[in-house]
This record gives C-alpha cells, structure tokens and sequence, in this order.
C-alpha cells in the first residue's frame, strides 16, 4: 500500500537558513497524526512543500505516491494558518468557489456545518468575527473527501470554545481512507484526538510514534513528554 | 479548469470595474443632456456651472475607468496570486500556466471593456444632441454606400484578416504591458521585505532592460551586411498594398509574442519555484 | 459518562475503564445497544482510532459484541459481567490496600477502619 504522505530526505533551505533537513516520514492511511514543535521549528515549511507552495532544496515529498502538482492538489484539503479566502465572498460565494475547483467537494455536507453554526450565508466574510471565519474557512476545508487534509494551526489564536468546535469537527469528518495531519504548538488540546505524533525540532524530525505508545513507555502525556524532549 | 478560473477571475475583478463602467456611462448620458440643454440657456447663470461640473465628472468618470483597468491588472495579480489569497489560488488543482493565462484574458476583456465604454460615452453624447445636429439621412446613406464600395473593393477577406489580425495584436499587445507587470512582481515579492519598493524598482529596470535589448538589436540588425541586401532585393510588388500590411501586422504580432514569450517564462519560473507568500 | 482522562496512562486503557465501569454498574445494562464509534469518540473528543481500540479490548475480553450490520452490544452474559466486576473490585482493593500499608496501617487495623466508616456513613 502506497503511503497518503511521504517524506525522503527532504531538505529545504531559505539562503542561508536551513529549514528542513534531511526528514523522512511515512503515514499510511486513515491516521490523524499531529506534528509537533515550537515555533520556527520547520512545522509550516513542511506543510508548504506538501501542498507544492515551495519546492524541495533536496529530496522529495510524495502525496499518494506523487510529487505536488494539480493532481496532488485535487486530493489535499489545506488550511492556512491565515486567513485565504477572500473576503468579500459570503458562504454562498465560497461554497461555488469550492464545488467548481474540487470535484470531491461534498456541498451538503457544508451546507449542513454551516447550517449548524447558525450562520447567515449571504453574510460576507469581512463581516464576519475573527472566530467565525476561521470556522467558515474549516468548515470548507472540512467538507471535501480528500485523501490527505493539512491543518496549519487550526487552533492557534482561538478561544477554547472554538477549538472545541474545531477538533469536535475534525472527529465527526474522521475518514478511514484518508491522512489529517495537524500542526500545532498547543498539544494538550490535539493530544486526545491524534493516533501518531512527529515531534519536529530545528528542521528535524526526532520522533514518530503512536500517542499510547508514549504514554505507555513514559508514564506521561505527549504533552508532558514534549516539554520535557524541548526544555529550554 | 481555465474556464472556471476565468469565471471567478471576472467575478473578482468585475466587482471593481462594473461600477466604474455603468457610472461612467451613466455620466455621459448626463453630459449629452446636458450639453442639449445648454443649447438653449442665453445668458450665464447658475445652470453653467452646474453643466460645467457635469463636463468635469464626465471626464475624469472615462479616466477613472481607464486608470482602474491598469490598477485592476495590477492589483488583481498581487492581491489574488501574491497575497494571503494566493494560498487558496496556488492549492487549487490548476497549473501555473493556467492561472497567468486566465489573468492574461481577463486582462484583456477589460482593457477592450474599457476602449468599448469610452467608444460608447461619445457615441451616447452624440445621441443625446442627435436632433441638434440636423442628421442629413442622404449623406449618412451615401457615406455609407462608399464605404461598403470600398471594403468591396479592397476585399473583403483582407478586411476580415485585417480585423483579425488587430484582435490578436491587441491580445498580444495586453499581454506584453500585462506581464511585464506580473514579471516584475513576481520579482519583486520572490524578496522576504521591501516587496513592492522591489517590483516598482524590477519594472523600471526590466523596462530599460528591454529597450536597451531592442535598440541593440536593431542596430546589430543594421550592421549586419545582408540585411540591407535583403531589404534592397524585397519585392513586394507580387503581394500587393494589402499583402503588404498582412506581412507588415503579422511581423509585428510575431515581434510581440516573443515579447511577450520572453517576459512570460521567468514569471512562471517565479511563481514555480520561487513562490514567497507572506 | 465522565470523559476525563489521567496524564500517566494510554487512553484506549482509560477509555476500556470507564465503559467497563459503565457495564459492570448496569449504567449500560445487558443487551443494551451501544452508540457507534463515531459518535462516543465525537462525545469524548478522542480520536476514532483509539475508541476503536477500546472496543476491540472490550470485545476481547467477552464485555461487548457486535454484529455485522446492526451495531454494538453489551454481552448478555451476566456471568461474564460478574466475573469483569469481581476483578475490578479487586483491583480496587489491592490499591486501596497498598496506600493504606503505606500510612502504616495492618490488616486488622483496616478492617477495623472500614467498619467505623461504615457506622458514620448510615448515620
């Protein structure tokens, strides 16, 4: 079986900066995995390379066995860890956006999401709170089948009401067949949520392990166990 | 995909140029008006300066569409592509190649929206004061008549070429002031900071580049001893006056497309591999 | 059902102890259809992998059943629950039995403790 995500010796360097250096990685599907590392750690870097909005300095990275491009893009769902969508569109606008560029793009399932929220669809997204937005943009990301979903922060910077909505809505999307890679500086909130973790630090990936299974052999939660691998 | 790209792309960008094309066209209509009004006003009062005023928005209305058509093309490039847009652009299932052609059209549409809404303001001012002209139907009739005498006479099918050939060189030509813009922002945002000073200060110089490059050109052209032979020994006289300017546009369309070729790859190159969203 | 979890252990464990918990003090009686996956890992806030994993270990262990297309149910085999109930009494008591060796206190000593807990509790 060919893996949802694959990194072999993966290197991205900025000028002098070496981002990511030599990662290797392997999910297979139907895992949620969270990658973990403090900020400036490469967790974002990585996250672009996957969804070909940077190229490789060395190595490659395969989704479902291929290099990012328009075919790889039609089955990653990725969301930002800003804002993208413009803001003078409603839900209505974006809705259409989304079911004319993705044909995995399940608008029912949107429309219900947002039917949840109590959310008015002809509002425009410049109307819109802060936490709603991000909801809106989620919920979009959310309601395509993808095979690999890339999550950049999706609950850094919101309240903890939010981030219940956010991991509630990760869960209830859960597909089998598909990979949700979470990055986040914030674990004990995804902690519960995830199968796998890879802690990245410094351009590095350290550790790929199942979530039980280092609370098995160290007692503690991934939490714990994080700070302690990154005390300053 | 191109299709559907272009589609938003109009959506996008129409959101911005509809207003300032139906108020503009709005405008001359009020100018046209007002002008037969004033046809009828002897002495100076208040009614001159309001008319004045009405001349005025009148103007600056046709300038504005003019001026937000470039600022569109501009904008619409860095905001859509360059900015926190564009990694809802550059995620979806299209190549780069297709997004720089569905901007290049869209471009194109509203540059020709434009030269259409400035065509029709004059033709709604005219039609506004038409009974104060005194139309001579005969003379409009026999206008007429000369010059589908004159088309018959010229050929049709050059007359179609002719106008054929112009679209493409006005396409071509969009797309030359287009990318030049879009090459000198891809540039200029490949930067961490500075990203507009960097694209302002990439289009001058690719200008200057450029002109340099051609007049350098022309001159080794002209250097060159069998070129002057060549030009000498042309004879034209097989194709005829209309051949001559089908050979005369087509040589410039071909000049343009490696224009526009030239200033196209590196921006796709950028967008490619060297693509910095903030 | 309380869906706190403790920081030192897995929590397909935790999960297996609470709806065994649940089971064995007839919360979730015998035959008693069970939620899908999806939805009590959804009312947990866990991972549907992990839930998974909890049932498998239920299911293993004879606590629950399922059938192929109708869903998940508590085993009506009593004697099962029984014995599930027995063993985890007694793990209560070994704990119990550890911390209070650790303050000191003999067998005797303790039963004696746990009989005068009783008396204030009826009063």
């Amino acid at each position: 079986m060919t893996a949802t995500f694959e990194c072999r010796g993966l290197s991205k360097r900025f000028g002098a900066t070496q981002a990511l250096e030599g990662v290797n990685i392997s999910i297979a599907p139907g895992r949620v995995v969270g990658l973990l590392g403090p900020n400036g750690s490469g967790k974002t870097t990585l996250i672009k390379l996957a969804n070909g909005l940077l190229s490789p300095s060395e190595g490659e990275i395969l989704i479902c066995g291929s290099r990012p491009g328009p075919e790889t893009k039609a089955v990653v769902s990725y969301l930002p860890d800003k804002p993208c969508m413009p803001q003078w569109m409603n839900a209505v606008q974006l809705m259409d956006f989304f079911q004319d560029f993705y044909a995995d793009f399940d608008r029912q399932r949107a429309e219900e999401m947002l039917a949840r929220l109590g959310l008015d669809q002809k509002q425009k997204l410049s109307q819109m709170s802060k936490g709603t937005k991000e909801k809106v943009q989620l919920i979009m990301v959310m309601s395509r089948k993808a095979k690999l979903y890339l999550l950049d922060e999706p609950i850094g910077g919101v309240d903890p009401a939010t981030r219940d909505y956010i991991l509630d809505t990760i869960i209830r999307n859960y597909d089998p067949e598909a990979v949700v890679l979470i990055s986040t500086h914030l674990i004990s909130d995804v902690e519960k949520v995830l199968d796998e973790v890879l802690f990245i630090n410094q351009g590095k990936v350290t550790l790929q392990a199942s979530v039980d299974d280092i609370r098995q052999q160290y007692g503690m939660s991934v939490d714990e166990y994080f700070r302690e691998v990154f005390k300053c | 995909m191109l299709g559907k790209l272009i589609k938003h792309e109009l959506r996008g960008s129409g959101r911005t140029m509809l207003p300032f094309i139906l108020v503009s066209l709005f405008l001359s209509v009020m100018a046209g008006l007002s002008m037969r009004a004033m046809e009828h006003q002897q002495e100076y009062s208040w009614f001159n300066i309001l008319f004045g005023i009405v001349i005025f928005l009148f103007v600056a209305g046709l300038m504005a569409v003019c001026i937000m058509s470039v600022v569109v093309v501009i904008n619409r490039f860095r905001q859509n592509l360059l900015g926190d847009e564009g990694y809802l652009m550059f995620t979806l299932p299209v190549s780069v190649d297709q997004h720089i052609w569905a901007k290049l059209i869209v471009s194109a549409i509203w540059f020709l929206a434009t030269a259409l809404t400035c065509m029709l303001a004059v033709v709604l001012v005219l039609l506004c004061n038409v009974r104060t002209f005194d139309v001579n139907w005969s003379e409009v009739g026999y206008v007429m008549g000369e010059l589908g005498r004159m088309i018959r006479e010229f050929g049709v099918l050059h007359i179609v070429g002719y106008c054929l050939e112009l679209l493409v060189m006005f396409f071509a030509g969009v797309c030359v002031s287009c990318l030049l813009f879009y090459c000198a922002m891809a540039i200029g945002y490949s930067f961490a900071n500075r990203k507009v000073l960097l694209s302002i200060l990439a289009c001058f110089g690719l200008d200057i580049f450029f002109t340099t490059l051609q007049s350098a050109l022309i001159a080794a052209l002209n250097a060159m001893p069998g070129v002057e032979r060549f030009l000498d020994n042309l004879d034209l006289s097989r194709v005829g006056t209309a051949g001559s300017v089908h050979i005369v546009m087509l040589c410039w369309i071909l000049y343009l497309a490696v224009y526009a070729a030239v200033l196209y790859i590196p921006t796709r190159l950028l967008l490619k591999k060297k693509l910095n969203l903030p | 059902m309380d869906w706190s979890f403790n920081n030192d252990m897995p929590i397909y464990t935790q999960l297996v102890d609470k709806i065994k918990l649940s089971i064995v003090s007839g919360q979730l009686p015998p035959g008693e259809k069970l939620s899908t996956v999806r939805d009590l890992a959804a009312e947990a806030k866990v991972n549907p992998n992990t839930m998974q994993r909890a049932f498998q270990e239920l299911e293993r262990a004879g606590l629950v059943f399922s059938q192929r297309s109708s869903g998940r149910y508590v085993t009506e085999d009593v004697e099962i629950i029984m014995e599930a109930k027995k063993a985890m009494a007694r793990q209560y008591v070994q704990s119990f039995m550890k911390s209070m060796e650790q303050l000191g206190y003999t067998g005797e000593e303790i039963l004696h403790l746990l009989e005068e807990g009783e008396e204030e509790e009826k009063q």
